[in-house]
């Protein structure tokens, strides 16, 4: 509401102020300070893993075009090792697939809370490397509900869950219904999906999401999902959720937020970070 | 003859032992005597008639012609002649006294400057006596006090666009002088008329100060007519605008909340009109303002980066006189005189914008209104109640309104439960400082104030339809109480000492929120959340400048600094050195070294991106520590006399600590959740700063053209651990280069030619220039958003991308016409950016036609202005 209210301002103040406002398209490509293509590497990892994953693939300059990420920009031939911190470690292959991850199952090399895990990733001579800690506590869900809309067909799913006292946590919540016929319908907690407790400690958080319950059936399964995070991720995540819904440009009064990168090497940007999942099944039954 | 000799006492010095030994001391005789407004002449004769005693001095041993009144009842002539004259000595030499200066005293010349005609006070007027090499300036109030020995001695007094005076003074005792200084009328006179007689730049030791005086800011050409101080000071090396257009200010690297705006000693939180584009400030109300970028002096404290003291007029104690200005957008009146002659004047400013008034027909017509004006007002009284007491009450009160309602959707006949939207920013000042200016001595000046600030910004939101309507209203509101008292204290030509103590109570809103949901039903879902923050901010300070010798001046000070929120235990105790040395290599000519340490214990936070000085004003609590700085700056300035140029170089390194800034993806406009906005401390990151730079600036004071030319060379760094990753970055408001060259040309007294140019590196902008797979894309929490699906565009580091160099040329002419005796009339046009230079306000991406490029908004291009003034 108050992006609304300044953006109007700023429109009034345009048409007031100047009649001669302009808005020109100029190629300034070359005022970038680095207009380089970057390497991308994403792995979250956490004790309720059965497969570990990672993700590398090279971005596209924007600027002047606007390519969109296709297969090709996906990074095939590099070599991904996950180690423990008393030196074991689980080479990961590449699984060519539509996903283009590397992945490979968890087999005896475990994940466990409160451990520090490193990540070496070698592309063409070119080393990457990074580290987590996967967060020491799981929270377990309390409470959930469903209200129906009784004058449309939206509804809405509150998770309620008790935050960890004494320490500063982070948390990414989602839900999904998986209908009999296993079609799955995610549920959209929009900017609340990503939630913090540095407003309270140790008290119990609430959450709502939104969905179109005209096409569930009842009997379909309702998965509640509440990750304990590394602040690396909610604040990634978080920023790049706040760009996208900003327009993935500059406004004029909102800068454009800059996502955490802890991926060390040269022109690379990315994340490796842990969590712990914590799930709950309920039988969806619409009154 | 101006050295005499005692000439009677080289007659009685040739028998002075013999006679001493034999005879009694003559000045233990005991008379009865009645002086009624004798001078102190006629008073020896009857005292030799009732006595027998003759008396010796020298002629300029003491004023002969001083009136003397007392009543002396068997009293020793020694006692008479102490109370008559107490700056002298007496010794007996048979039936002979003797009478002698005190050996080293030295007599004090004390006084207000004022403005011949109004009775003005004037701060900075130089009072020099040549013969003597000593001189000094008048303090805040107008006041000065020096030191000399008795005798006849030149006395100068000037002043910049003011004539000068020159004066022989007898001076036997402590002489009070108050000359009135008229004003320049002759545009071909120059204006300085002897520069080896004012101290100038480099005879001072202050230095990193820019000083305007109001006849800089009305000459220079202005956006809408506007005269804007703000933007004048722009045009110095050091101080950097903002967005453009904009008359916010950033100071040798810091941010625009660390500099201290001070109207009358009362502290300014918002200096913006129209979201920044005007500044606060009538140009008329205003007598001079001083912009201190460094070297602070020990009086000031409270902000990082600077001090812009400005003051306002007194009034005009013998006649009243008026302006009266009409502008394009807004229109001002100016009324003074005095209340009783002499004695009690009143200054009033009100200006007020008519936007909204223009727009009432519009708006009678719609259903969707819009409305925006500002005004303000600045009011003062000074009253002299004696010689050395005086009372200034002087208020300043600015309000800006800007409402809009939408109810567009009314006209649409399809919509069926039609919305009704309005929306209204409000904000304002206001000020009020009592001051009692009291001469204790004539040697010691105290100022006494009670200061009251407030500052309230309104933000609403409301939307209704026939069954439902919400109410949204963040207020941000600040109320400052303080009381502060000045010592000025002129021992000795050698010495200005300042002492002085100053308490202040913050009471602190930053955010109070209060939403109002009602619905058919009328059940109200009312939310009202608010924080409220106490502290006391209190310092005690002394600061001398010191003339060592001909040649070296140092300016020690000291301030103590206390801070504590009401709510905290921890009280924050600082001290903080000044220290600033002067030394002259020739007699024009000064090489400069400074050393300031600040505190600050309040705090804006502004939205990311571009602020329109819309943010909110909070103070330090446990989390958020007082930010600190510590500046050097060494320069070296050069007077030019004969042709009154002047040329400062300085060079600064500034390094800030606990500076703070929203964290990556909170502000006040991305608030999640209501309490996020609320408690604003858990979104605050706080970092370092280090800024360093050179400035140049090149003045011409004296004929027809005057002017300058200044350059900045300026480097910003912050560091921040929660932001860009916790690497270095440079802020928007970095800018390399900064060029500003102003010139004014008078060639008489009816056309006033004036023009400015800058130029300023572009600045830097965040713009995301990757695309990459969506980073969340294989985390394993369901997302029902389809944002997850998509590649998503993201950059690095912040401020990757430098924007275009700002340049612009904007000219103003004025025509003056004398009417009659009383009225003057000026006609003022003015060409704002007058070759249509398309500069960058700011920069969006855009995607069109699959092709990503980058679009810059441009606004501000050629705005002509025309104004209307009377002066009566």
């Amino acid at each position: 509401m108050m992006k609304y209210l300044y953006n109007t301002l700023l429109f009034v103040l345009c048409s007031l102020l100047t009649p001669s406002c302009s808005e020109e398209e100029t190629n300034l490509s070359n005022r970038f300070t680095n207009s380089k293509n970057t390497l991308n590497i994403y792995s979250y990892i956490s004790p309720q893993d059965t497969v570990l994953k990672v993700r590398i693939a090279k971005s596209n300059n924007i600027i002047g075009n606007n390519n969109a990420i296709n297969e090709s920009n996906f990074i095939k031939n590099a070599n991904v090792v996950i180690s423990d911190m008393n030196n074991n470690e689980i080479t990961i292959p590449y699984v060519d697939d539509e996903n283009h991850n590397y992945s490979i199952p968890v087999g005896d090399f475990k994940i466990e809370g409160g451990k520090k895990y490193s990540l070496q990733v070698t592309v063409d001579d070119h080393h990457y490397t990074s580290t987590c800690k996967i967060p020491p506590n799981k929270i377990s869900i309390q409470n959930d509900s469903l209200i129906f809309d009784t004058e449309s067909t939206f509804a809405n799913l509150l998770i309620d869950f008790k935050d960890i006292k004494n320490q500063d946590n982070y948390y990414v919540v989602g839900a999904k219904i998986t209908t009999q016929e296993n079609t799955v319908i995610p549920i959209d907690f929009e900017g609340g999906r990503y939630l913090s407790d540095n407003i309270i400690d140790g008290l119990n958080i609430a959450v709502i999401g939104l969905f179109d319950s005209s096409e569930i059936p009842n009997g379909s399964k309702l998965t509640l999902q509440v990750s304990n995070v590394e602040k690396t991720i909610y604040t990634n995540f978080k920023a790049n959720y706040q760009n996208y819904n900003n327009g993935d440009g500059p406004e004029l009064f909102i800068e454009h937020s800059i996502g955490t990168n802890n991926i060390d090497g040269d022109n690379v940007f990315g994340l490796f970070a842990g969590f712990q999942l914590s799930e709950k099944e309920i039988i969806y039954n619409k009154p | 003859m101006k050295k005499t000799f005692y000439f009677i006492l080289i007659c009685l010095l040739t028998n002075m032992k013999l006679s001493a030994q034999h005879n009694p001391d003559v000045l233990k005789n005991k008379i009865s005597v009645t002086l009624q407004n004798k001078t102190i002449k006629q008073v020896f004769i009857e005292i030799q008639n009732l006595s027998n005693v003759t008396f010796g001095y020298s002629n300029n041993t003491f004023d002969e012609n001083r009136l003397v009144t007392a009543k002396f009842n068997e009293a020793t002539l020694l006692e008479i002649l102490k109370n008559i004259l107490p700056n002298n000595h007496f010794k007996s030499i048979g039936t002979k006294i003797l009478i002698l200066k005190k050996k080293g005293e030295k007599n004090i010349i004390s006084g207000y400057i004022k403005e011949f005609g109004s009775q003005e006070v004037l701060s900075g007027v130089t009072v020099y006596m040549p013969e003597l090499g000593i001189g000094t300036t008048t303090n805040n109030y107008g006041f000065y006090s020096l030191k000399a020995p008795s005798g006849k001695h030149k006395i100068i007094v000037s002043y910049l666009g003011y004539k000068t005076i020159e004066k022989s003074l007898n001076i036997y005792d402590n002489f009070i002088f108050t000359p009135l200084l008229k004003e320049h009328t002759e545009a071909l006179e120059t204006i300085v008329l002897n520069n080896t007689k004012m101290i100038t730049d480099s005879k001072t030791v202050q230095m990193s100060v820019s000083k305007i005086t109001t006849k800089n800011v009305n000459d220079l050409p202005a956006i809408g007519g506007e005269k804007d101080v703000m933007k004048t000071l722009q045009l110095t090396p050091g101080i950097q605008g903002g967005i453009e257009g904009s008359s916010s200010v950033f100071v040798r690297g810091g941010s625009s909340d660390q500099n201290s705006v001070i109207i009358d000693e009362a502290p300014l939180y918002n200096t913006g009109h129209l979201f920044g584009f005007f500044s606060l400030f009538n140009g008329d109300a205003i007598k001079s303002v001083d912009a201190y970028k460094g070297a602070f002096p020990a009086r000031f404290g409270g902000r990082l980066s600077s001090v812009i003291d400005f003051k306002t007029k007194d009034g005009n104690k013998e006649k009243i006189h008026g302006k009266f200005d009409i502008g394009l957008l807004s229109s001002s009146l100016i009324l003074e005189g005095p209340i009783v002659k002499n004695k009690t004047s009143f200054f009033l400013a009100a200006r007020r914008s008519y936007l909204d008034l223009l727009l009432l027909r519009e708006n009678k017509k719609s259903d969707s209104k819009f409305k925006y004006y500002f005004g303000d007002i600045n009011f003062k009284i000074h009253h002299v109640f004696n010689k050395k007491n005086k009372l200034i009450w002087s208020n300043y009160l600015g309000t800006d309104d800007f409402n809009l309602i939408d109810n567009s959707e009314k006209e649409d006949k399809t919509i069926q439960d039609p919305t009704k939207i309005g929306l209204g920013i409000k904000w304002g000042n206001i000020t009020s400082t009592l001051r009692w200016n009291h001469e204790i001595t004539n040697q010691l000046f105290l100022n006494s104030s009670f200061i009251y600030s407030n500052f309230k910004i309104t933000n609403s939101i409301d939307a209704s339809t026939d069954l439902e309507s919400l109410h949204l209203k963040y207020d941000s509101k600040l109320n400052d109480y303080t009381f502060k008292m000045d010592l000025d204290y002129y021992p000795n030509p050698n010495h200005k000492v300042k002492i002085g103590a100053k308490n202040t109570l913050h009471q602190f809103t930053p955010n109070a929120l209060k939403y109002k949901d009602k619905n058919l039903d009328e059940v109200n879902n009312d939310i009202q959340l608010f924080q409220k923050i106490e502290a006391y901010e209190s310092a005690i300070y002394i600061e001398d400048t010191w003339t060592l010798n001909n040649k070296l001046t140092i300016a020690p000070g000291l301030r103590y600094s206390f801070y504590k929120n009401k709510d905290s235990q921890k009280q924050h105790l600082n001290l903080e050195p000044r220290l600033a040395f002067s030394y002259n290599l020739e007699k024009d000519m000064a090489l400069k070294l400074s050393y300031s340490k600040m505190n600050q214990f309040v705090h804006f936070l502004s939205n990311p991106g571009v602020s329109l000085e819309t943010g909110l004003w909070v103070l330090s609590t446990d989390k958020i520590r007082p930010k600190s700085s510590d500046q050097v700056a060494f320069g070296v300035v050069k007077d030019f006399n004969d042709s009154g140029y002047s040329i400062n170089i300085e060079t600064y390194y500034k390094t800030s600590k606990n500076v703070i800034n929203y964290k990556e993806g909170a502000g006040i406009l991305l608030a999640q959740k209501i309490e996020e906005s609320i408690n604003w401390e858990n979104n605050i990151s706080i970092g370092n700063s280090k800024s360093s730079g050179v400035e140049v600036l090149l003045r011409k004071q004296k004929g027809t053209f005057t002017g300058w030319l200044g350059y900045t060379l300026s480097n910003v760094t912050l560091q921040f651990d929660d932001l860009n990753g916790g690497l270095k970055f440079k802020p928007p408001y970095n800018r390399k280069h900064n060029i500003s060259v102003v010139v004014i040309y008078k060639p008489n007294q009816r056309w006033t030619f004036s023009a400015n140019w800058v130029y300023t590196s572009g600045t830097h902008v965040t713009i995301p220039n990757q695309r990459s797979v969506n980073a969340e894309n294989t985390f394993p929490v369901s997302s029902g958003n389809p944002y997850h699906l998509e590649d998503y565009n993201y950059v690095t580091h912040k401020g990757n991308f430098r924007g275009q160099p700002t340049h612009r040329l904007d000219i103003g002419l004025q025509v003056h016409k004398q009417l009659n005796k009383n009225v003057k009339r000026t006609w003022s046009y003015s060409l704002y950016n007058s070759y249509a230079r398309s500069n960058p306000f700011y920069y969006s991406v855009k995607n069109k036609n699959d092709k990503t490029t980058i679009t810059k908004q441009s606004f501000l291009k050629i705005i002509p202005s025309i104004n209307l003034s009377y002066k009566f």
